[in-house]
């Protein structure tokens, strides 16, 4: 299956799935990082049916929400979390539809392995914020578990976080950050007994 | 979707800006039109209240 046709045929389940794979204690942890300020806008890439997007609603923060899979975006609207404040659009990580300078905080949870140009998206993610906008990126460390690859169609198994500091340096990013949430993803193998238990880091960048 | 979107959103490819075509709106939502790129020449449709803006071949 492709993709995009994953993510369109897991959408209805997505959110008991990721109940199990990782807590909202990733989330918290990029919010907090991020210190959120309420009337500010954000853009959550690959939201999926919104993760993050449903704290930074809870923040007062205003979201555009883009992801390639229109079921996922309708589960996200369909939930909405009671908000005006939240816009949805189908786009590509690598070729964002957004303005330069447009936005205060761009945030990609679990996105980055599912993108072909890592640097690329992160370049893209980057050249959206303002002036002083903060990128926060979650996503799984370098692990060896390759039915990842196929069974959830992940593109990179995850990242060591020197390449991820290099990245974010290499567009400009300030004040960068990579560490460890101190959360793990545990995703088990639908063919298999195996199990993917895998860290989980946060990278930080001001422009 | 609501107009005022227009303001951040751009073309995925040039980045340049766009140009909305609204066919039918409802309590100040956008449900169905187009988005339309002069430089690229290319529409992006607007439907069930959701731009999509993925470049047309990864559409």
């Amino acid at each position: 299956m492709c993709k995009r046709g994953y993510f369109d045929e897991i959408a209805p389940r997505w959110d008991d799935m990721r109940r199990t794979y990782f807590s909202e204690r990733v989330r918290d942890r990029a919010l907090s990082e991020a210190r959120v300020l309420p009337k500010k806008l954000a853009v959550d890439v690959g939201v999926g049916t919104g993760f993050i997007t449903e704290g930074l609603i809870g923040h007062g923060v205003e979201v555009l929400a883009i992801d390639e899979s229109l079921p996922m975006l309708r589960v996200l609207r369909r939930k909405a979390f009671g908000a005006a404040g939240l816009h949805c659009c189908i786009g590509s990580a690598e070729r964002l539809p957004v303005r330069n300078g447009a936005v205060d905080y761009v945030f990609a949870n679990m996105c980055l392995h599912h993108v072909v140009h890592p640097a690329a998206a992160i370049a893209e993610m980057t050249r959206i914020l303002k002036k002083g906008g903060t990128l926060i990126i979650t996503d799984l460390d370098e692990h060896t578990f390759a039915f990842l690859t196929e069974e959830r169609t992940d593109r990179w198994m995850g990242f060591r976080r020197r390449d991820v500091r290099t990245w974010f340096a290499e567009v400009g990013l300030k004040d960068i950050m990579v560490g460890d949430t101190g959360e793990r993803a545990s995703v088990p193998s639908d063919s298999t007994d195996n199990c993917a238990d895998i860290g989980i880091f946060i990278a930080r960048g001001k422009k | 979707m609501k107009s005022e979107l227009l303001n951040i959103l751009c073309c995925p490819v040039c980045k340049g800006p766009l140009v909305l075509e609204v066919e039918s709106e409802e309590a100040g939502e956008i449900i169905k039109g187009t988005f339309y790129c002069a430089v690229c020449n290319v529409y992006y449709p607007i439907d069930e209240g959701i731009p999509n803006l993925l470049p047309p071949e990864l559409r």
